[in-house]
């Protein structure tokens, strides 16, 4: 049985279809890129299989139970394109931040007890930030900002973790922490990762699959229909920033 | 300790302290998530519910409780539905609210006291208001002890919370109504003119020097009550306005808060 199924999906924000009949396998513990230019239909399907948009045609299964079905949104952990839309000033720290993601996991009084405060502090050990555990939130890097973002995602445990663009306008060299933390949650965890990247050259080095868009249609290992020279020319042709694995 | 003595300066002390609690508690929240303009319309709301009681002649706190929270769901809506407009839509009911609080106490043969409304009183704190802002209160605290993390991801970030399973439409509701509720409250104590800086006030001299939530929240509390007790003291030994004497205190502590961590800072650069 697959981890992660979808069949056949489809979806229109209005009459325009973004998602167009894709299909997609993963099994557990992969490590799938969502690689394409903008407005090719990633983020689109990455809300489709969280479940916050619902395919106007196919089916999304996760452990073979329709997402649809699933109520508890923690059972996949959402890092969204927008997450570092915030307030920079807002006076929280990483432990309320992280905290606050708990919320369904709280008692009828929703506050933080000594066995969810474990919590965070292992899931800020397992992104390497359990010294900023004080510290303002906005104090912080955007690469550390970063992992805080998945340290708060990993506190709920979730089975399937999906990231939207999490790299955008972050360092390299934060670039490699990020991606060793999620090397540890993808193979010492053997948890199943998505993540959309346009760093296409870097992120093929980590995930064990490539799926690439265009047009809102997915062509998984990016073979016959889609090359990679196509998708090369496209990102240069839509001016995207190519980041080089070897900055000399 | 002589204004001690005093039975209407005890139940202004007492009114005064509740209302100095609730509104830094939301008032927090509603300036993280920056819709103090929102404190700001209900305000000139419950003035129209004030007169409206006048007009009519119940007791205008009652009536200001149920305009403000009926203005509140309205905004909620708007805001909602047009997201575009939201400050629009405040717009227009902060000049429908103090339109209709005009023409309604200009044809009320009791406009007397709405002097008292507008600046807030401690000899007309009366036994009903004090069973009226008890229990409303304490309701209001325990609902934000309860709702705490709620409260805290949607002002963190709104349009996320769902994700961490926060009923986002309901607790948005129940905010709304605390908000109109307290705002209403706090007429008696301030004014209608000064609410809106009561709830801003000493939470922005609290955010100054918070490293924390929850610091944010005790130091908004700690800066409010000061500003409330100082306030009515002074207003008592020197027959003033209530509502002025509260907030300017609240703007000195704000001002001393600013002065402190700029010092705090130079001593540091030169350490
Ligand atoms: N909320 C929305 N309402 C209407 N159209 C949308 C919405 N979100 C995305 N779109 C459109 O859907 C298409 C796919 O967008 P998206 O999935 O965000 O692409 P990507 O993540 O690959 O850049 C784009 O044409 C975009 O304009
Ligand atoms: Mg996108």
């Amino acid at each position: 049985m697959s981890f992660l199924k979808v069949e056949g999906v489809s979806f229109a924000y209005r009459k325009e279809r973004v998602v167009d009949d894709v299909n997609l396998e993963l099994k557990l513990g992969d490590f799938a890129a969502f690689i394409g230019p903008n407005g090719s239909g990633k983020s689109t399907l990455l809300k489709l299989i969280l479940g916050y948009l619902t395919p106007t045609r196919g089916e999304i299964t996760l452990k073979g139970q329709p997402v649809a079905d699933i109520m508890d949104w923690t059972r996949v952990g959402y890092i969204s394109q927008q997450v570092k839309d915030f307030n920079q000033s807002f006076p929280a720290t990483v432990r309320e931040i992280v905290g606050s993601n708990l919320y369904s996991k709280m008692g009828l009084v929703k506050f933080l007890n000594q066995e969810l405060e474990k919590k965070i502090y292992r899931a800020l050990e397992l992104v390497e930030m359990e010294d900023f555990i004080n510290r303002k939130i906005g104090n912080l890097s955007g690469g550390q900002q970063q992992r805080i973002f998945i340290a708060r995602l990993m506190v709920n445990d979730p089975e399937l973790i999906l990231l939207d663009e999490p790299l955008a306008g972050v360092d390299i060299r934060a670039q490699d922490d990020f991606y060793r933390i999620i090397g540890k949650i993808n193979q010492e965890m053997n948890k199943t990762v998505i993540m959309v990247s346009h760093d296409i050259q870097v992120i093929s080095k980590h995930a064990n699959k490539i799926i690439c868009f265009e047009g809102g249609r997915a062509y998984p290992h990016c073979s016959q229909e889609f090359s990679y020279d196509d998708y090369m020319h496209e990102l240069r042709r839509t001016n995207l920033r190519i980041i080089p694995r070897h900055d000399h | 300790m002589e204004f001690l003595d005093y039975t209407f300066m005890r139940r202004a002390l007492l009114a005064g302290n509740l209302v100095g609690v609730i509104a830094p508690l939301v008032g927090v929240f509603l300036n993280l998530r920056r819709l103090s303009l929102i404190g700001h319309t209900l305000s000139h709301v419950a003035l129209a519910g004030v007169a409206l009681g006048l007009f009519l002649g119940f007791f205008p706190v009652y009536t200001a409780i149920i305009v403000s929270i009926l203005a509140a769901l309205a905004i909620e809506k708007l805001r909602r539905d047009y997201r575009d407009y939201a400050e629009l839509s405040l717009a227009i009911i902060l000049a429908a609210g103090l339109g209709l609080a005009t023409i309604l106490i200009s044809a009320s043969r009791q406009s007397v006291g709405i002097h008292s409304y507008l600046f807030g009183s401690i000899s007309l704190v009366g036994t009903r208001d004090i069973y009226m802002i008890l229990p409303l209160a304490l309701v209001i605290i325990a609902v934000i002890l309860k709702y705490y993390y709620g409260f805290f991801y949607l002002a963190f970030n709104e349009n996320e919370a769902w994700l961490a399973g926060v009923p986002v439409r309901t607790l948005n509701i129940v905010f709304m109504v605390i908000v109109s509720v307290t705002v209403a409250l706090a007429i008696r104590v301030v004014g209608t003119l000064l609410i809106a800086s009561l709830i801003t006030i000493p939470v922005a001299a609290g955010m100054q020097v918070a490293w924390s939530f929850k610091s944010t929240i005790w130091l908004s509390l700690l800066f409010s009550l000061t500003a409330v007790n100082l306030g009515l003291i002074l207003s008592f030994y020197y027959n003033l306005a209530p509502g002025g004497t509260i907030i300017l205190a609240g703007v000195v502590i704000l001002l001393l808060v600013l002065l402190v961590k700029k010092i705090w800072f130079m001593l540091r650069r030169d350490l």
